[in-house]
């Protein structure tokens, strides 16, 4: 293996994870511009969408693989609808600080119901099949990693669309431009904050399942995932979904090379002081929101 | 649904936490006329409209749009019931279009198709906004966001409209723009305008009534035309010296 290849290579495994951790930021992203929260739940999301994957590809059901995918993506966002509507909307604090530290507290109880109900084990997922592995000279591409790309493909252009495009998705983003507004044109806050919980909860398991046979499931994956996309979020532009999805792309590239040049055992801290390092130079982040206004 | 409608607000009473803002304060608007509210900064005009409006919670009282009590509704669904609020210091969506700025105030309550023929009668009212369609609402100049907050309050075919200090901070050529489209909206959609205004000889002379409002509390109630001779008002809010007998 040349040189060269090994850079394509450790690229390609990078942008697999950087897809992933873009996916988990987009997460973080659509709930803060709805609500103002960010919510420490989202990598939550991640893992039981692959837990239920997981689960059901052990159980005797035998479902086809598109089946388990879309009842996860399913039952996570319910959950997702449920974090808003049963907890956030009845905390009697509207402090975004104390909800932010509730959606820590909620992390923790996903995690000890998912060990509680399906076990502290590490469980595997066969790949979904369909493609082949992909060979050019040495370079290897993994058949998940190409359902990896097209899941992160149709999630950034379905919420491209959704944003630019829907009257819904303009309304998400009057919401948190100016929610008084808002309310005043008929939008109701609540319906949006909701709504923008349960679409995050369902990015996040589409996410956690399509990685599941590339990265073993297990109950606290959740908490490295929730990190790096709130990495990945804050490194693009808090709040800017294009943003969002670039830092996490950055970032996964950068833990690869560092895992793959010698230095596996820094990749977490390298991503890290690369994220100090954008804030140092970019405060407001890679894709920082810029404020055009005339008063 | 969408023909104009009377307003009705009795005894309504507002506060935040130990502080009451408004002392049991009745108004009235009906259909196809302009009434304005005056007073002093800190009266409670804003507040009155944002009780009204349902942003802000009301301790008692009523607020009737056409008969029916809406007291209970919160800010969204008067927004949809047809009782429309153009707030203070505008309040467009600084990101957004022009286009999506308007189009947003028909959300929940019109088509799709209903929006885009509402938004044609805006921009034939608005060439301006027209010109402006795809840039941010934050890059219009002040009387044209001004322009733009009434358009998206119109894109909902309101049956009432409140208009909260629409001429602040807007030079007085461009605070006369406004003030005459306010009048075209009354003669041409035929709704009830509650005013709010601190500029009170411009309110008193394009309104057909006015309440005068002194710390949360109607102190004067008249055609406009008679409390624009009143000595009291002459004194207390057009700096003028209350005539000598």
């Amino acid at each position: 293996m040349s040189s060269f290849e090994m850079l394509v290579q450790v690229m390609v495994s990078g942008l697999m994870v950087g897809f992933i951790y873009g996916l988990a930021a987009l997460g973080f992203t659509i709930v803060y511009n709805a609500t103002q929260i960010v919510n420490f739940a989202n990598g939550e999301y991640l893992m039981i969408g692959g837990m239920i994957v997981a689960v059901l590809a052990q159980s005797t059901l035998d479902l086809p693989i598109y089946l388990s995918v879309l009842m996860a993506v399913g039952a996570t966002g319910i959950l997702g609808y449920l974090t808003q509507t049963v907890i956030i909307r009845n905390t009697k604090s509207r402090d975004p600080m104390t909800l932010v530290m509730l959606t820590i507290g909620l992390a923790v109880a996903m995690r000890g119901l998912v060990s509680f109900l399906f076990g502290r084990d590490v469980k595997f997922v066969p790949d979904f099949g369909v493609f082949d592995v992909i060979l050019i000279g040495n370079i290897y591409i993994p058949s998940q990693a190409i359902w990896v790309f097209i899941t992160f493909i149709a999630v950034t252009l379905g919420i491209w669309f959704l944003f630019n495009r829907t009257l819904i998705g303009k309304a998400m983003q009057a919401v948190s431009l100016d929610p008084r507004a808002a309310a005043l044109c008929g939008i109701n806050p609540g319906n949006l904050a909701a709504m923008s919980f349960a679409l995050a909860a369902g990015i996040g398991a589409l996410a956690g399942a399509v990685s599941a046979p590339i990265q073993p499931v297990f109950y606290e994956n959740g908490v490295f995932l929730g990190l790096k996309g709130f990495a990945a979020a804050v490194a693009g532009g808090f709040g800017n979904p294009a943003g969002a999805i670039l830092g996490g792309l950055i970032i996964g590239l950068v833990e690869s090379l560092a895992a793959g040049y010698g230095a596996s055992g820094y990749k977490d801290a390298i991503a890290f002081v690369l994220l100090i390092l954008i804030l140092l130079v970019r405060p407001a982040g890679l894709i920082g929101k810029a404020h055009v206004s005339r008063v | 649904m969408n023909t104009a409608a009377s307003l009705e607000v009795r005894d309504l009473r507002v506060g935040y936490g130990s502080l009451e803002v408004l002392h049991g304060l009745s108004l009235n608007v009906q259909p196809g006329e302009i009434v304005s509210l005056i007073g002093a900064n800190g009266a409670g005009k804003s507040t009155l409209l944002n009780a009204i409006s349902g942003v802000v919670p009301v301790r008692g009282g009523h607020v009737l749009l056409d008969g029916k009590d809406i007291r209970a509704l919160k800010a969204p669904d008067v927004a949809r019931a047809g009782l429309r609020q153009v707030p203070e210091g505008r309040r467009v969506f600084a990101d957004l279009t022009v286009e999506d700025n308007l189009l947003l105030g028909g959300y929940g309550t019109t088509t799709h198709h209903q929006r885009g023929e509402r938004l044609e009668e805006i921009f034939d009212l608005f060439p301006r906004l027209k010109e402006r369609r795809w840039q941010p609402g934050g890059t219009l100049s002040g009387g044209e966001q001004q322009m733009l907050a009434i358009g998206r309050a119109l894109v909902a075919s309101p049956r009432l409209l409140m208009l909260d200090e629409p001429s602040m901070g807007l030079a007085p050529l461009v605070t006369r723009d406004v003030f005459a489209l306010i009048g075209r909206l009354r003669n041409e959609l035929g709704i009830g305008i509650l005013l709010v205004e601190q500029n009170a000889r411009a309110a008193l002379k394009m309104s057909d009534r006015t309440y005068v409002l002194t710390l949360g509390e109607i102190q004067q109630h008249g055609t406009s035309a008679d409390l624009l001779r009143d000595p009291k008002v002459l004194a207390a809010f057009l700096g003028e010296e209350t005539a000598p007998n």
